[in-house]
């Protein structure tokens, strides 16, 4: 039987494809805010500073700046 | 789509591999949109389950949620990812390469586990909706992630980079029969390393807790333990070959990867969980790879592997710490590291002597020494180093630190760089008579009389003089026969034991003595795939000894200007040297956060638990 010693670069790409997209979002989603926060002063910088306790509120708002992973 | 369906379509020829593209892909868009809106919905607080699911571990393990869920992840992922990896290369071993990259049901857990280590990190980042401790990293003003989960998306997208890498490589200089090829080394390294990343992650999560929580359960301080275990197979998955009886490397690399996996993981443990909790890692490691080493051998009929015990380097450093040392981390690491490098390493060499292929010949210990004591020295110096991250105590000025670091990666490169270094003899031919034994239908099987000439060629006390048939399928005894030959005379061996020349096995003399390593082909079967003319097995010949890399690896190819190899190289060696430090600057982020965080705030000692024992 001929086994092929080489196969297409395809067939490698589906399993890191979705680590690099998932990455991309996550600076993407950073940097947007980093551009953001520039010009409002970075107030909400240290506001999460108090609550290293671990428990966890239900109150903080969900800002359009939370976004996705 | 199924497993099944994968390894249907998995035949020889271009036209199924269509079928591998599309099945893939399609997954791998469910995966991205799946992860992606899970996040996002998460973030945005429209779904609770994923949070009162990590909740409800956390408050079973003691742990924020962020670390509960992940460690519960990590471990399956891991052991997964283990087993997937021990079977590959057992499979490969037995049968030889690939036809394609999901041909091999191994490949799933590969992909699976490593997949999931990367979900693992990227879970822990997406979780804590509130700022996970001091040391958190700022994405947004409003999320702010772990370190230990950003470190554990690293090792595992450092992991995942390996694979279209490793395609790449396969393409260029054609495939690499081997564990250590530079792309399958950030494979399997991106998952080994990772151990170093969950327990960063634990350690912060315990952080949060407080000082008051109490690993009081037997089941948390077993995964405490567990968790280092784990470190000592994830500092090991670099010696399987020679776990195998396969390594095409000289065995001096063998105690020294020992002694680095071993003086790190033993005085890391050690120093964190206190007395006992070295052997007790090396034991729960043993276990584990005990665990895989059945399931793929004797269960699943691949060839037998054994593995490097760890519990003389491990004794070693439990006695050195009953010793004033251990109240002075990064002394006591490079004693102790000292102590694995030379008595450990001969504790650990009564072992290997008496179930490995290779014994260590006295006439190595040298040059084992010579490499392992200070690779030892470095990787005890960096393990106490971690160690004072995960007991909060104040790291020395970051120079330090990132000195040891430097001096330890330039340790063992040059290490491993000296054991890269053989020598084929010129001149030097072996003239095989082969006897014919009695076989079953079909098959071929020899007795072996081998003169080496010169005569002196090989000393009295040579690393190894065997005959290594390979890759004759699974089902034929494994697919792994290993003789050690027997000395008649001056240059003059027999085999011991029957030698298949038939099929597809791969049979060659194999001869590593000092820096000389060679083999001879003795029979290698025509293989179309890759234009290999078949070697036949004759009743008599003599062949010259050439690099055994032309026989074991006859894959590679030598189409390529030689500076596309180093450039190849250089990127592997880049995204590698990325990782460590990536990690390194992790450790150190978490212990300077520490810092002032109980300067600042905690006017009660350490909020560190005190370590066991």
């Amino acid at each position: 039987m001929t086994v092929l010693a080489d196969h297409t670069l395809l067939l490698a790409l589906p399993a890191f494809a979705p680590a690099v997209v998932v990455v991309g979002v996550v600076v993407f989603v950073a940097m947007r805010d980093r551009r953001n926060s520039a010009g409002n002063n970075d107030a909400g910088n240290n506001d999460a500073e108090t609550s290293d306790d671990g428990s966890h509120s239900e109150n903080s708002a969900p800002g359009d700046h939370d976004g996705s992973p | 789509m199924t497993p099944e369906t994968f390894v249907a379509a998995a035949n020889e020829g271009g036209g199924a591999a269509l079928d591998q593209v599309i099945g893939m892909s399609a997954v791998a868009m469910v995966v991205t949109v799946a992860l992606l809106w899970i996040g996002y919905l998460h973030r945005m607080r429209r779904i609770t389950w994923l949070k009162n699911l990590s909740e409800r571990l956390g408050t079973k393990f003691k742990r924020p949620p962020w670390v509960a869920l992940q460690v519960n992840l990590f471990t399956a992922t891991i052991i997964a990812a283990l087993f997937g990896f021990i079977w590959d290369v057992s499979l490969h071993i037995g049968n030889g390469r690939d036809p394609g990259p999901l041909a091999n049901p191994a490949h799933y857990f590969i992909l699976f586990g490593l997949f999931l280590l990367f979900i693992a990190g990227t879970l822990a980042m997406v979780l804590p909706y509130d700022k996970p401790g001091a040391s958190a990293v700022r994405i947004t003003r409003t999320w702010f992630a772990p370190v230990g989960g950003l470190l554990m998306a690293m090792c595992g997208l450092y992991a995942l980079i390996g694979f279209p890498l490793d395609d790449i490589w396969h393409r260029i200089f054609g495939q690499d029969v081997t564990l250590w090829g530079p792309t399958h080394l950030m494979l399997i390294g991106g998952a080994g390393l990772s151990l170093i990343a969950v327990l960063l992650l634990e350690y912060e999560g315990r952080r949060v807790m407080g000082p008051d929580v109490a690993d009081d359960t037997i089941i948390l301080k077993l995964l405490r333990y567990l968790s280092f275990g784990g470190l000592f197979i994830g500092l090991s998955v670099f010696q399987i070959e020679y776990d195998f009886g396969v390594e095409q490397f000289r065995l001096v690399q063998q105690p020294m990867l020992i002694a680095a996996a071993a003086a790190f993981a033993a005085v890391c443990a050690r120093l964190t969980l206190g007395r006992g909790a070295a052997i007790i890692a090396a034991g729960l490691a043993i276990v584990i790879r005990g665990a895989v080493s059945l399931v793929v051998g004797p269960v699943l009929g691949g060839p037998t592997s054994w593995f490097a015990l760890y519990l003389g380097p491990a004794l070693v450093v439990e006695v050195i710490a009953l010793t004033s040392l251990a109240k002075r981390p990064m002394l006591f690491g490079a004693v102790a590291g000292f102590g694995v490098g030379t008595v450990g390493l001969w504790l650990e060499s009564l072992w290997i002597d008496a179930v490995y292929h290779y014994p260590w010949p006295t006439s190595m210990w040298p040059e084992a020494l010579a490499m392992s004591v200070p690779v030892a020295i470095a990787m005890g110096v960096c393990g106490a180093l971690l160690a004072m991250v995960l007991t909060g105590q104040r790291l020395p000025r970051p120079a330090i630190g990132v000195t040891a670091v430097v001096v330890t990666v330039l340790v063992v490169g040059g290490a491993v760089a000296n054991g890269l270094r053989t020598e084929v003899p010129d001149n030097a031919s072996a003239t095989i008579a082969l006897t014919d034994l009695p076989s079953d239908e079909g098959q071929r099987m020899v007795s072996a009389d081998v003169r080496i000439s010169p005569t002196d060629l090989i000393s009295a006390d040579p690393e190894w003089v065997t005959i290594l048939s390979w890759q004759g399928g699974v089902a034929n005894h494994r697919g792994l026969a290993i003789d050690q030959l027997e000395q008649v005379g001056p240059g003059h061996y027999r085999s011991t034991q029957p030698i298949p020349v038939w099929g597809s096995w791969k049979t060659l003399l194999r001869v590593q003595d000092g820096h000389t390593m060679a083999g001879v082909p003795i029979f290698l079967p025509a293989d179309p795939g890759i234009g290999a003319e078949e070697t036949p097995a004759l009743a008599s010949s003599t062949r010259p000894f050439v690099q055994e890399l032309t026989i074991l690896q006859r894959e590679r190819n030598s189409n390529h200007p030689s500076w596309l190899f180093s450039v190849a190289g250089l990127v592997v060696l880049f995204c590698t040297l990325v990782l460590i430090a990536v990690l390194t600057w992790g450790a150190g982020r978490i212990n300077a956060r520490e810092s002032f965080t109980d300067a600042e705030t905690s006017a009660d000692g350490p909020k560190q638990p005190v370590p066991h024992g």
